[in-house]
């Protein structure tokens, strides 16, 4: 795991461009929301290992189920809707990592 | 809620919302008279516009509440003395040699009834002259062998206090004349549990100076009104506020670096009110160095991470409707979660045509779309200008406000970003 803060946000940087020409490539379709919060939980909750793994996991599915839906319904519905899940999932992930980090650092502390 | 107050809360979304779109069709208008394309054929451009048109109409709302219910700008009479409580003030002092006795004298200099107050001074483990400048003075020298930082030492304060309110200071704050009457005498309504006062900055030089300054006098004319009107305030600012001494009895805020959000939400808890004194006016020092500053905000973004993980049982709690479902969850998702999603979606914006279909002049088209958004939306902090004016008799000029807006606003982001990086890493921080 990348400890350091700023080499983490260049690694964030780096992944979401990639994950978005990857999109781009494999669908037709320039997925930017998912590859978005995917760096930010990438830079965020880099240091806990399973929120991290689970993070990237999701956010890459969703990417994914996201651009299939575009491609195949290209509604608007479909970006807002996108969009919503996106920053719905990183809210939850942000609280869950919020959570966890205060019970394990209590835990630490007894 | 009652329905005058259901309508009255509906006008102003209404107001909000159709304002939001006003002011993106000029933003629109304008790039299309100078020549710009906007176009929101891609994913990205509807994301970034959708999201803004909401976090516009949530601000513009919030704006109109305001305006169609500001702050009194006539200074009321100097309560009386047979309407004021006992009081103890509890000054936390590390290594504060230099700023403790005037804060000392200030605070015995303000006209409060001698019989009725008290001055607890707790030394939370100085290095410097702090204990002995204080021991000078007719106040009560409480010493930690260790420190504690300053949720333990104000605790060490609390528990040792006699007023029915404590009144905790900051050792470089010093109350202005009548402060202490007007923040005590809040507390005759019997429903408020926590009063917070006004805060100026003693210093307005250089960058941070004057930005704090602007930062500090919007931020009390604007957000404490409108929080404390509408029954959402949270944080009675740890510098210079008042609570009820029985509710913070078993606060125990030592774990916590933001002790005056942990005990605001506390007294939350306890099913009391927290108001906001705007008479109630103390000088502060503020960081004038950039290290200083950042030293002071990694404290405060982390510190609000921590209360809030620690009270998480309060979120989406019934408890207290306008706090449970209003007042946190707006905190979280504007103070935490937003900031790092836009200092990102600017860093990206170069990004974007390289790796995919969007084009340069798709990219130039959004960022100066965001500018002029942001240059119309600089009228919300008019009202709160001419406000804080009023309260305080210091005029902000406006370029000081354009600074506020497209400059030091990007820095606060930064900050919490920091914050929310060093909370994840370490879950605390050096004070």
């Amino acid at each position: 795991m990348i400890r350091h803060a700023s080499m983490r946000f260049v690694l964030s940087l780096v992944v979401a461009s990639s994950l978005l020409a990857l999109c781009n490539h494999l669908f037709d379709c320039a997925c930017v929301i998912p590859s978005f919060i995917l760096a930010l939980t990438t830079l965020v909750l880099g240091p806990l290992t399973f929120r991290f793994i689970s993070g990237v996991i999701l956010t890459f599915l969703v990417s994914a189920l996201i651009s299939y839906l575009i491609n195949v319904w290209n509604a608007l519905w479909i970006s807002i809707g996108g969009a919503l899940i996106a920053v719905g999932l990183w809210t939850w992930l942000l609280w869950i990592g919020v959570v966890e980090r205060w019970k394990q650092r209590k835990s630490d502390s007894t | 809620m009652e329905t005058e107050k259901k309508r009255f809360y509906l006008t102003c979304l209404l107001l909000g919302v159709l304002s939001a779109h006003f002011i993106n069709l000029i933003a629109v208008r304008t790039l299309n008279l100078i020549g710009l394309p906007f176009s929101r054929h891609f994913l990205w451009v509807e994301f970034y516009t959708m999201g803004m048109a909401f976090f516009m109409s949530l601000n513009l709302t919030l704006f109109f509440v305001y305006v169609f219910e500001p702050p009194d700008t006539n200074c009321p009479p100097l309560p009386g003395d047979d309407e004021l409580p006992t009081v103890s003030v509890v000054v936390p002092a590390y290594n504060e040699e230099r700023e403790i006795g005037r804060a000392i004298e200030c605070i015995l200099e303000n006209d409060y009834p001698k019989d009725k107050l008290e001055v607890i001074v707790v030394d939370d483990g100085s290095t410097d002259k702090t204990a002995e400048i204080a021991s000078r003075y007719p106040v009560r020298l409480i010493r930690n062998k260790k420190n504690l930082r300053r949720g333990g030492a104000i605790y060490e304060g609390i528990k040792n206090a006699k007023g029915d309110i404590v009144i905790t200071i900051d050792a470089d704050t010093y109350p202005q004349k009548g402060a202490l009457r007007y923040l005590s005498s809040e507390f005759q309504d019997d429903n408020v549990g926590a009063v917070c006062g006004f805060l100026i900055p003693t210093e307005s030089r250089g960058f941070l100076g004057r930005q704090q300054t602007v930062e500090y006098l919007l931020g009390f004319a604007y957000n404490k009104h409108l929080r404390a009107n509408t029954g959402w305030m949270l944080i009675p600012s740890g510098a210079f506020s008042a609570y009820r001494r029985e509710l913070l009895e078993d606060s125990n805020p030592i774990d916590t670096l933001a002790e005056d959000f942990d005990m605001g939400l506390h007294v939350h808890k306890k099913g009391y009110e927290l108001k906001y004194a705007p008479w109630a006016k103390a000088r502060t020092e503020v960081p004038l160095t950039m290290r200083g500053y950042l030293r002071q905000r990694l404290r405060w973004s982390l510190g609000g991470l921590q209360v809030l993980a620690k009270h998480r049982d309060m979120m989406m709690s019934k408890q207290k409707l306008s706090v449970g479902f209003w007042g946190l969850p707006y905190h979280y998702i504007i103070g935490y979660v937003i900031p790092p999603m836009e200092l990102l979606g600017i860093a990206m914006l170069p990004v974007l045509p390289l790796f995919s279909q969007i084009s340069w002049s798709t990219v130039t088209g959004l960022f100066f779309w965001l500018l002029l958004i942001k240059l119309y939306s600089l009228t919300v902090l008019i009202p709160a200008r001419k406000y804080a004016q009023r309260i305080t008799g210091i005029r902000i000029p406006f370029r000081h406000l354009f600074e506020y807006w497209f400059v030091y606003y990007y820095l606060l982001l930064i900050t919490v970003l920091t914050g929310l990086i060093t909370y994840m890493e370490r879950g605390d921080c050096e004070w």
